[in-house]
């Protein structure tokens, strides 16, 4: 079974990696077997990690409260259900207005405990430091503010924030398309790897 | 109307309730939130799930540019749910079946892997063409940024140590600065969001 399967992975890698000469056919069938498979790895794995143990444990708690709460995720999850029949969409409503609201809840709260909370006292905390300027020009590019009133002296000033700001954003961004790129180039490395190590044993 | 303040009124009834265990520790009520919240997700992807696979039969059933594609997408999708259905069935769990371990090690990691391995072309490629297309000084400081990275993380070269202090003292506190300044701009965005779905002022369930 490994030898098999060393000789599909290694296939496939071939196909993707056919791109490099041109977008074929071929790379295009690996590309789409690619986002099926992910699809339904995904779809498998809400089933039998999320949906599948809820029902189980529906059926068999004795806890009245536990199985109360149950019953409401079932009964709301059908009415996200619904919301795939066009003449039920009313109802489909109200579940995806619960899922969105938690949704937009867990986020609103990470962003204000876990990211702008930790992120102000990381970069205040030291005093007025590089970083600290680098961190205003960016936040003020971002055009959250803006002066209401523009004169001769307030004009140039604001341009010229605006245009170290943009600088600021233009480095930083680099920086973090040189990681992406770093961290491309290793699964470069390891494919390459892989295909020296398939091929070898291919022709012992 | 009765529908749009409906769900706009339960929308933001759902965001108070979400928003009071950070303010007042309620660890219960946290938790069976966060559980509702991940299994109306699960819902939501079985629906996500039917509408892809129309999507791609229609697009079959109409012999539209590609279909070939849209076939094998759907085909692998519906192969690999019900064989981790049927290895459920027997085993209890279809994630640890022999099956679908098989197909994720050699089938699924492979191609993810293969994809990831040409994304440094990609970059590369994209890097040029914008270095070609448009010269203006914001072009050559995101170079910079990318030189940056790369010079302190050539390993087995004397660059980092020659480069270090320099990186230390002036680039390092620029980007981690700029990059704290843009995570700080996504939270305000998603706060702002909230905010304003919660006052109703948009309305992501309106049509």
């Amino acid at each position: 079974m490994e030898s098999v399967g060393m000789t599909v992975a290694l296939l496939l890698t071939l196909m993707i990696l056919s791109y490099l000469i041109d977008d074929t056919a071929i790379y295009r069938l690996a590309a789409s077997a690619l986002v099926g498979l992910s699809v339904g790895y995904f779809m498998a794995v809400m089933l039998w990690n999320v949906l599948i143990p809820q029902w189980r444990e529906l059926m068999t708690t004795t806890d009245s409260l536990r199985r109360g709460l149950l019953f409401l995720e079932v009964g709301l999850g059908v009415l996200i259900l619904a919301r795939g029949v066009p003449r039920l969409g009313l109802v489909g409503d109200l579940g995806l207005a619960v899922a969105l609201g938690i949704g937009l809840g867990t986020a609103g709260a990470g962003a204000l405990w876990g990211t702008l909370g930790p992120q102000l006292m990381a970069g205040a905390g030291q005093g007025i430091t590089l970083g600290l300027v680098a961190t205003l020009l960016a936040l003020l590019t971002a055009q959250f503010y803006r002066p209401p009133a523009r004169g001769r002296i307030l004009n140039p000033i604001w341009t010229g924030i605006q245009a170290l700001g943009r600088a600021v954003w233009a480095f930083a961004l680099g920086t973090l398309f040189g990681s992406a790129l770093i961290t491309g180039i290793s699964l470069l490395i390891g494919r390459a790897e892989f295909l020296i190590q398939a091929l070898s044993q291919w022709w012992r | 109307m009765f529908r749009r303040v409906l769900s706009a009124g339960l929308l933001s009834l759902i965001i108070a309730l979400t928003l009071s265990p950070y303010v007042w520790p309620q660890p219960i009520l946290r938790q069976s939130l966060t559980e509702l919240g991940s299994t109306l997700l699960a819902y939501a992807a079985v629906v996500g799930f039917f509408s892809f696979l129309e999507a791609h039969f229609h697009r079959v059933g109409a012999r539209a540019e590609g279909w070939p594609y849209s076939l094998v997408a759907a085909l692998t999708a519906l192969a690999f749910l019900l064989l981790s259905l049927a290895e459920g069935a027997l085993r209890g769990n279809g994630l640890a079946g022999p099956w679908t371990g098989w197909i994720y090690r050699y089938g699924l990691l492979p191609l993810e892997a293969s994809i990831g391995a040409l994304l440094p072309f990609f970059m590369v490629l994209a890097l040029w063409r914008l270095l070609r297309t448009r010269r203006s000084a914001y072009v050559l400081l995101f170079v910079a940024g990318v030189l940056t990275m790369l010079i302190i993380h050539s390993g087995g070269t004397l660059l980092p140590t020659l480069f270090g202090s320099f990186y230390e003292t002036l680039l390092s506190p620029l980007a981690t600065g700029g990059i704290r300044g843009i995570l700080m701009g996504v939270a305000i965005g998603v706060v702002v969001f909230m905010v304003r779905v919660f006052l109703w002022l948009d309305r992501p369930l309106g049509r």
